[in-house]
């Protein structure tokens, strides 16, 4: 029981109305006042922080999926090292270094190295102009936003769209007035460091209104790419462009996603659309949304696009005991056959 | 199938952990600091961003002394002594000209985040909803409702809490002169969530930043209250 509220509702020397004009606390307003005026003439100066975010994370992921076509379930793991550090000096920010790598393995594939986010972002002019050397996510529609889809619910659709989420390069990024921009040019090889393509630019010009309910954007990326069925195998190269749409709308404690692409790879057309409805409780205690996806992706293996339909539903509730979360995912998609169902249940563990 | 015995192992891996503090929920920070800074100091040059939870910076005995402060107990989830609170130091040069902190509160119809900014001596200079999720929106996120807020300090919460204890209406009562947006029940819970989140910002802030300049205010205070109860 907190002390002093063991004297809620006491009467006092107040008249019958309630007021009174015996101010018990005027004697230390008056000091205060005093004191603050004292105050006043001594500004304070920045000096090195006091404390920060460690901005450092272990990542342990334990991923359990199940599918109609497979016989047997397949286990897989990651340890993931997440790294963010701010810049600070005496007189602002300098900029930031982000950092997501991964050792992943499952029962059918030898242990692999992934590299997410490593990049090394510069600030001037007050945030209005970063400039962004490393590997990030390619700016185009809303995987440029930010949302989290570092292990988060459902992947965006950039992966099935362009073939590729992040990719080497050197990037511009800031506001000017109310646009956000996001300029890159990159390696176009997605994952693996490779400068035999020749390379793709990407842009997004972006919008949001002053009470962040509704944003649009408009995004175009041209040039040459790797095009890989998984993140670890070295692509076929692609030359192609797009342009793109997107927005997010937000009532409530729902936000809805949506996004349009549509251009060639090889002198075909190539088109996607993806449309998500999100929600989550008031204290993040959970998650929860559902996607539907179409894609005529861009061709690995032969000439002609393939035409895939996607719809996924996902939770993630928080494990307070570890302050982790366990996800569930079930998706079925049609990619010119018979519909296949996929669960996968991911748990996943940050320690920072 | 083959898969059990390697889920089991994967599992008592997992679970056989050292109990590593975790981030659980994370603070309030701002959607988008560069612009909302900007906003709201224009004359800032840059500002600096840190994180700090009640455990980094005094443990149980400083999440004691919040609630205490508070008057209220805290949520053993949203304010958990390890959620990371974010700070944005404003700078002028290399001049602190103020800060800018959010907190999470619980509304009738979902989480409500306030965003205040204050002077570097922790005096309200604005403030307004990040996210609200209520029919009466437009009433709370008025600037005729939010600009009440302007020029309290920590100190005038105390005050309002010892008047309230003490059953005295006073007009230096700034806290009480603040009146609901709007007449429905959700209104005033919202009302009485947003009150307590202001209160809990300035409490961190105080504790954080400001050397504990309010501390005494609070001793004070509660000198008097139990003074005058005792008296009775």
């Amino acid at each position: 029981m907190i002390p002093w509220l063991v004297f809620l509702g006491a009467g006092t020397n107040a008249a019958a109305d309630g007021t009174t004009n015996d101010d018990p606390f005027a004697e230390i307003r008056e000091e205060r006042e005093a004191r603050s005026a004292d105050e006043e003439a001594t500004p304070a100066l920045a000096a090195e922080p006091v404390a920060d975010d460690p901005g450092l994370g272990l990542e342990l992921i334990g991923r359990l999926g199940a599918s109609d076509r497979n016989a047997e379930p397949v286990l897989s793991g990651g340890l993931g090292l997440d790294l963010f550090r701010r810049v600070v000096t005496d007189s602002g920010t300098w900029g930031s270094f982000e950092a997501q790598v991964r050792l992943v393995w499952d029962k059918l594939q030898s242990p692999n190295f992934e590299v997410h986010n490593l990049f090394l972002e510069k600030r001037f002019l007050f945030g209005r102009l970063n400039l962004v050397l490393g590997h990030f996510q390619v700016p185009f529609n809303l995987e440029a936003l930010p949302i989290d889809t570092h292990t988060t619910l459902i992947q965006l659709g950039n992966r099935r769209a362009l073939g590729l989420k992040h990719d080497w390069g050197a990037g511009l990024r800031g506001q000017l007035a109310a646009i956000d921009y996001d300029l890159a040019y990159s390696l176009g090889s997605g994952m693996r460091f490779d400068l035999d393509t020749r390379g793709m630019a990407t842009g997004r010009l972006g919008w949001t209104s002053a009470a962040d309910t509704l944003g649009l954007g408009l995004s175009a990326i041209g040039g040459e790419r790797q095009v890989a069925t998984t993140l670890r195998e070295a692509g076929e190269p692609v030359t192609g462009w797009r342009v793109g749409a997107d927005l997010f709308y937000r009532i409530l404690f729902m936000r809805l996603l949506a996004e349009a692409s549509a251009g060639q790879d090889r002198g075909r057309r190539v088109l996607g659309l993806l449309v998500r409805l999100e929600g989550e409780s008031y204290d993040d205690l959970w998650h929860a949304a559902m996607q539907y996806g179409v894609n005529e992706s861009p061709a690995v293996h032969g000439p002609d696009p393939t035409h895939r339909v996607e719809l996924e539903a996902a939770l993630r509730l928080l494990l307070l005991s570890h302050g982790s979360f366990l996800r569930i995912n079930v998706a079925t998609h049609d990619q010119g056959g018979p519909w296949s169902l996929v669960g996968t249940a991911m748990l996943y563990l940050r320690f920072d | 199938m083959r898969s059990a015995p390697a889920v089991a192992i994967l599992a008592l891996a997992l679970t056989a952990l050292p109990p590593v503090r975790a981030m659980a929920i994370q603070g309030c920070t701002l959607r988008d600091p560069d612009r909302d800074i900007r906003r709201l100091f224009p004359e800032a040059t840059d500002y600096r961003s840190f994180f700090i939870a009640v455990a980094d910076r005094g443990g149980e005995d400083l999440q004691r002394k919040l609630a205490q402060r508070l008057g209220h107990a805290l949520d053993p989830v949203y304010e958990a002594i390890d959620v990371p609170y974010a700070y944005y130091q404003v700078l002028e040069g290399k001049q602190i000209i103020g800060y800018v902190a959010g907190v999470n509160q619980k509304g009738r119809y979902g989480g409500i985040q306030l965003i205040l900014a204050v002077d570097p001596r922790g005096q309200i200079l604005s403030l307004y909803y990040q996210k609200l999720s209520t029919p009466e929106r437009k009433q709370f996120i008025a600037t005729g409702f939010t600009d009440q807020f302007k020029g309290l300090t920590l100190a005038d919460f105390y005050y309002h809490a010892g008047y309230e204890r003490l059953g005295l209406k006073r007009k230096e009562d700034r806290v009480a002169a603040i009146a609901a947006p709007a007449d429905s029940d959700a209104a005033r819970h919202d009302f009485a969530a947003t009150l307590r989140g202001v209160m809990k910002d300035l409490i961190l802030l105080d504790l954080f930043w400001l050397e504990d300049r309010n501390g005494p205010v609070f001793d004070e205070v509660q000198r008097i209250v139990e003074q005058k109860g005792a008296g009775r």
